[in-house]
């Protein structure tokens, strides 16, 4: 809608454009010239007040689909990482402008979650198919990592955890403790870690061992927490050990006990 | 350009799960001061609760259920970053989820660039000088199945511009060239469906006093 016919909003107009006002179904510079109008006209304008608010009725017609469960894990991750705005706001900046950081598991991840939601299968699989480049890349490193558990482990449980930094397992043992299998990290700056991480089904992080110099082979790691009760496992990188993560995981797993 | 079908608004046989609002909670303010307290559990609470109808809605739109499912993920945790938008006065808890699942889904249909701003489903929500009591108690009280009968009532061609309006994303301007009629007619069917289901909710909800006590709304909030 051009200026001159925002300008010429009148009431009757408004009245007129009720329904489509009602259901969104507007030009955004119509719908504004909208809201300006009735927010400073002396006119009840009643009948476009009754019909907002229909749009959410109209949802309540469709038949509700379960969601897959991975996706809840996944918000609340994303939740866990996400700081609010209102308390952002107020809060002191614990590093580099925390409140502009992007979720750990927003788009960028979206075919990595993918491929995790079905990676969650309490067997040794073949990397997920959420990237299909990266999957070519790593599928020889993979191999090596699934016959070289296979061997370890002797049939544990373990959940593929995969990323741009890598791909590895999370092996669950009988007893106490868990071992955090990875190959090909990349080397990071000097100073920076590998932080690894639990979460639990309401996105709460857990620190349970870090890495510090990646072999660029294999690299084995005890976990300093076994895994009854969590949902996910992460990693990311961090300049030292910390309580929680302060970025997004460049490896990501679904766990499921 | 190819016409949307009306099926979703279509009654579905008996034997599917109904959408009965005898389910839905009565403490999502409750659960909304929660989540601005930063109660992670009370976004999870809400997840639990509307999840299967966000998924429902995004899919309805973008028609991939891996979009939709990005759709419901972005939906829920711009609710948590963004609560503090959120006014109870304005409308339910429910009503603004699925009004920012709504939005995002077209966006995504539309191609449009992704954003974790709520500024659209704001300003609706602008326009509103409380919860719509008409709307409000309908979704209190009836099931999906019971909805999908009202609308089946209306006349196709509103019941079509509704639908293409609500889940195509369309603007009313779009909608007349799609069904090739004035402009006007196509405000004027959204305009007149929607007071036609209005009316036709409204007889209900007066004729049978409702279990909420009086001077609350639907969902025990003081209007």
């Amino acid at each position: 809608m051009s200026s001159s016919q925002s300008d010429a909003l009148d009431c009757a107009r408004a009245d007129e454009l009720a329904g489509a006002t009602a259901l969104g179904a507007l030009d955004p510079d119509e719908s504004r010239a909208i809201a300006d109008h009735v927010a400073t006209c002396d006119q009840p304008h009643a009948e476009l007040r009754e019909l907002l608010g229909s749009d959410a009725l109209l949802a309540l017609a469709l038949e509700p689909m379960t969601p897959d469960p991975a996706l809840r894990a996944r918000v609340m991750a994303s939740v866990a990482a996400t700081p609010q705005a209102h308390r952002a706001a107020i809060a002191p900046a614990r590093d580099s402008a925390p409140s502009t950081r992007r979720s750990w598991l927003d788009r960028s991840s979206v075919g990595l979650w993918r491929g995790l939601a079905g990676a969650a299968a309490v067997v040794i699989i073949a990397l997920g198919g959420w990237n299909i480049g990266l999957r070519q890349q790593m599928a020889v490193q993979d191999a090596a990592l699934s016959a070289i558990a296979d061997i370890v482990i002797g049939g544990h449980p373990a959940y593929s955890v995969t990323g741009l930094a890598g791909s590895g397992y999370v092996i669950d043992s009988d007893g106490p403790g868990a071992t955090f299998v990875v190959a090909g990290l990349d080397e990071l700056p000097s100073g920076d870690i590998y932080e690894l991480w639990l979460l639990d089904a309401a996105g709460t992080p857990l620190a349970v061992g870090t890495i510090e110099v990646p072999d660029p082979g294999l690299a084995v790691v005890a976990l300093e927490q076994d895994l009854s009760g969590f949902a996910l496992f992460a990693v990311t990188v961090e300049a030292e050990r910390v309580d929680a993560p302060t970025g997004e995981p460049v490896m990501l797993g679904a766990i499921s006990n | 350009m190819t016409r949307r079908s009306v099926a979703v608004f279509d009654v579905v046989p008996a034997g599917r799960s109904w959408l009965t609002n005898s389910d839905a909670p009565i403490d999502d303010t409750l659960l909304a001061e929660r989540i601005g307290a930063g109660d992670r559990e009370a976004l999870g609470e809400l997840y639990d609760r509307y999840a299967s109808l966000a998924l429902a809605l995004a899919l309805r739109v973008v028609t991939d259920r891996f979009t939709a499912e990005d759709v419901v993920h972005d939906a829920f945790v711009a609710i948590w970053q963004h609560i503090d938008r959120f006014d109870p006065s304005r409308g339910s808890l429910r009503g603004w989820l699925l009004t920012v699942v709504r939005n995002r889904a077209i966006d995504r249909v539309r191609g449009a660039r992704p954003t974790m701003e709520l500024g659209a489903a704001d300003e609706q929500s602008l326009l509103r000088t409380g919860p719509n009591p008409t709307w409000e108690l309908a979704i209190a009280r009836i099931s999906a199945i019971e909805l999908r009968v009202v609308l089946a009532t209306l006349p196709a061609e509103q019941r079509e511009a509704i639908e293409l309006a609500y889940f195509g994303g369309r603007t009313y301007r779009e909608i007349a060239r799609l069904t090739g009629v004035p402009e006007g007619t196509a405000s004027g069917r959204l305009r007149l469906g929607l007071a036609k289901l209005r009316d036709a909710l409204r007889v209900p909800v007066e004729a049978q006093p409702l279990a909420v006590p009086v001077g609350r709304d639907a969902e025990g909030r003081e209007p």
